[in-house]
Parts: structure tokens; C-alpha cells; sequence
């Protein structure tokens, strides 16, 4: 009976622990930072790298910190968009951002799963829809002519669903403000066949694809 | 089943795990609000010199009821020594990174950012030189957050 006491005694204290404990392991430090922090510290000599200050203008150096903080989250979300944009060769209008992803790349062939290899891009529209703030995003699934129309219609929008998905399951991205639409192969981009009749891979492989349309405002 | 020995052994361990508890408990030195992320708060946890290298380590909790997203780039968090009017920044390691966590990105020495959700908390810790001629207090500044003033060293 005792021994029991103490064991309900024990899991009341560690249950009462063990939530601060995990706020404190949240912060770690690796093992090698403070040995880095003193090299550097060596590096930087006598003084430091103390900047002097004017103990009147103490209280105006911290409100410029705060400005310049907002200045450069602003600045570093610019960058981040950029970065994306041009990862995924995007075009940029005074409206929109427009991005075309490769079905080649996103799905395998007859499929609407997503790739592992297409994640990279597609984490790289979320980082565009998410930094523009965008209130809408159109995305379009399209194919090539091979096959029967009814059933390449119904392939593209299974592709851009699966795109749609694949954002909400993976990223931030708020699906609802997500729209789908599949255009089938009613919207070539390039021939499907040559002049001559004979078949075009090359103006196939463009066809199939998956247009992504990030609105600005 | 349990001698005297090994019950009072037993009974000074639950005291040490209660007690170590409470200690991280209490370990919130100040708290600021954020200037810039609604509901966020910031409690600056600890303050340690060690080999003249100054290490804080800080918690963001967001007490809203919406998703937050802090970011900050490493370079413009500094410490002030008012009484000798000098400040400090981040020290940088020899690839010219912040000696400081977690960090998102490299871009300019490093920053952080991460999305914090209503009722949760994520920590950075930075490293500064500790500075010179022994000030008894310093202040702490972190973009987007109110300073941290008159802490005690």
C-alpha cells in the first residue's frame, strides 16, 4: 500500500516536471557554439566589437531597431519571393504571379499522385502564395491529346486537385483560397503533331502541365 | 519491500526531480511584449557569462488566439551597456554566421523565423561578447519586441 503511495506520488511530480522541462529543451545550444563564441570573441580584440552610443539617443536606437526589424522581415520576404520565383522560372505581371510546372515532373505517367521529386517546386509556389499574402490562386491541370478527350479531362483535374492537396496537407498554404480547374487537352501550348502528320513529343511534353496562377491582390 | 534507506533515498530523489522543477519553472528573468506580432510575448529565460562570452536564451509564446509568424535576421539583436554607452552585437563564427539559434536561413549571417501557434512557444538563444568593465546591468534589444532593460548580470 505504501509502495503504491510513493508510485502515484512519483507520477504526480514528474506529470507536475515534465512540462517545464520540455519548454527548456526546446532551446538547445549545440555543443560546439561556445567554443566558436570565443575564437570569435579573440577575433574581434580589446574592445570587442563594442559600438560606442550616445546614452541620449538609447531610447531612439531601440525604436529604430523595431523599424528596422519590420524593414528587413519586409526586405527578407521580397528576397524569399524572388528566390522562388526564380527556382520555378516564374513570370511576374503586375497582378499575378504565373508558374508552370512540368507534369513530367509532378506526376508519373497516367497518375495524379505527386512525385517526391516535384515537392522542392511546389514547396517553392507555397513560399510565393504565402509571402505575396495572395487572396487567391487558380490552378489548372492540362494534358497532352494522346488518349480520349473525356479521359484526359478528368486527368487534369485530378491533377490539379492532387496539387491542391498536396499544398494543404504539406505546406501553410490556406486552401481556401485555392480554385481547380482541369482544361483537358483543349489548350495546347505547342503542336501535338508535326506538319507532316508524325507525332511531337517535344510539343507533348509541354502540354502536359499544371498552371499556377497566384494572385497579387 | 522498501527499507529506510532506500525510502528516504527514494523520497530525496522526488524532492531534487520536484525542486529542479520548480526551477525551470521560475527561470523567466523579464517579459516583454511584442511590438509587432499581435499576442506574442517574450520571456527572456536566462543570462550567463561565461569565458567573457554572454549566452541568452529567450522563449516566444504566443498568447493570441491566431497563428504568428516571428522572424528576425540575427544582426539586429544587440545588447547595451548604458552605463559605459557601449553596444554589442552577435558574435560571428569564422564563415561569418551568427553564433546564435535556430536559424531559417543564412542571408545576412542568419535569421530566424517560425510559425508560433496559439498557446505555443519556440526559444533562440544568441551569443554576445560580455561586456566590458563589469556593467551590472544590461539592456537587450530584438527587433519586433520591446527591450528588455535593467537586466542584471
Amino acid at each position: 500500500m505504501k509502495n503504491l503511495k510513493l508510485i502515484f506520488l512519483l507520477l504526480f511530480l514528474v506529470s507536475y516536471v515534465f512540462p517545464f522541462q520540455t519548454e527548456v529543451d526546446e532551446i538547445i545550444i549545440p555543443a560546439d557554439a561556445h567554443e566558436k563564441a570565443i575564437a570569435a570573441l579573440k577575433q574581434l580584440g580589446p574592445g570587442r566589437g563594442a559600438k560606442k552610443i550616445n546614452s541620449h539617443m538609447v531610447k531612439i536606437d531601440f525604436r529604430m531597431n523595431e523599424i528596422l526589424g519590420v524593414m528587413r522581415g519586409i526586405e527578407a520576404k521580397s528576397e524569399k519571393i524572388e528566390s522562388a520565383l526564380k527556382d520555378l522560372s516564374a513570370k511576374e505581371t503586375e497582378t499575378e504571379f504565373q508558374i508552370e510546372l512540368s507534369g513530367d515532373v509532378l506526376f508519373d505517367f497516367d497518375k495524379w499522385d505527386i512525385r517526391t521529386e516535384a515537392e522542392e517546386a511546389l514547396k517553392n509556389v507555397a513560399e510565393v502564395i504565402n509571402a505575396s499574402k495572395s487572396p487567391k490562386v487558380k490552378i489548372s491541370g492540362h494534358t497532352d491529346s494522346k488518349g480520349a478527350a473525356d479521359y484526359n479531362q478528368q486527368l487534369s483535374e485530378k491533377r490539379a486537385e492532387s496539387v491542391k492537396n498536396w499544398l494543404k496537407e504539406n505546406t501553410e498554404v490556406d486552401p481556401k483560397i485555392i480554385e481547380t480547374s482541369g482544361y483537358g487537352e483543349s489548350k495546347p501550348v505547342a503542336p501535338n503533331t508535326n506538319p507532316d502528320g508524325s507525332d511531337n513529343p517535344e510539343g507533348r511534353q509541354k502540354n502536359r502541365r499544371v498552371e499556377i496562377v497566384v494572385k497579387k491582390k | 519491500m522498501f527499507n529506510p534507506f532506500k525510502k528516504a533515498c527514494f523520497i530525496s530523489v522526488l524532492v531534487i526531480i520536484f525542486a529542479a522543477g520548480l526551477i525551470f519553472a521560475l527561470e523567466v528573468i523579464q517579459t516583454q511584449e511584442s511590438s509587432l506580432w499581435d499576442g506574442v510575448e517574450v520571456d527572456l529565460l536566462s543570462v550567463k557569462v561565461k569565458n567573457n562570452i554572454l549566452t541568452v536564451k529567450l522563449k516566444f509564446r504566443n498568447e493570441g488566439e491566431e497563428n504568428q509568424k516571428v522572424s528576425a535576421y540575427y544582426e539586429s539583436c544587440y545588447i547595451m551597456d548604458e552605463t559605459n554607452q557601449k553596444k554589442y552585437f552577435v558574435l560571428k563564427d569564422s564563415d561569418g554566421q551568427y553564433i546564435a539559434g535556430p536559424k531559417e536561413g543564412d542571408h545576412k549571417g542568419g535569421y530566424f523565423e517560425f510559425k508560433i501557434e496559439p498557446a505555443k512557444s519556440k526559444g533562440i538563444w544568441m551569443k554576445f561578447p560580455a561586456p566590458e568593465n563589469s556593467p551590472q546591468t544590461i539592456s537587450l534589444s530584438i527587433p519586433g519586441v520591446f527591450p528588455f532593460e535593467e537586466v542584471e548580470l
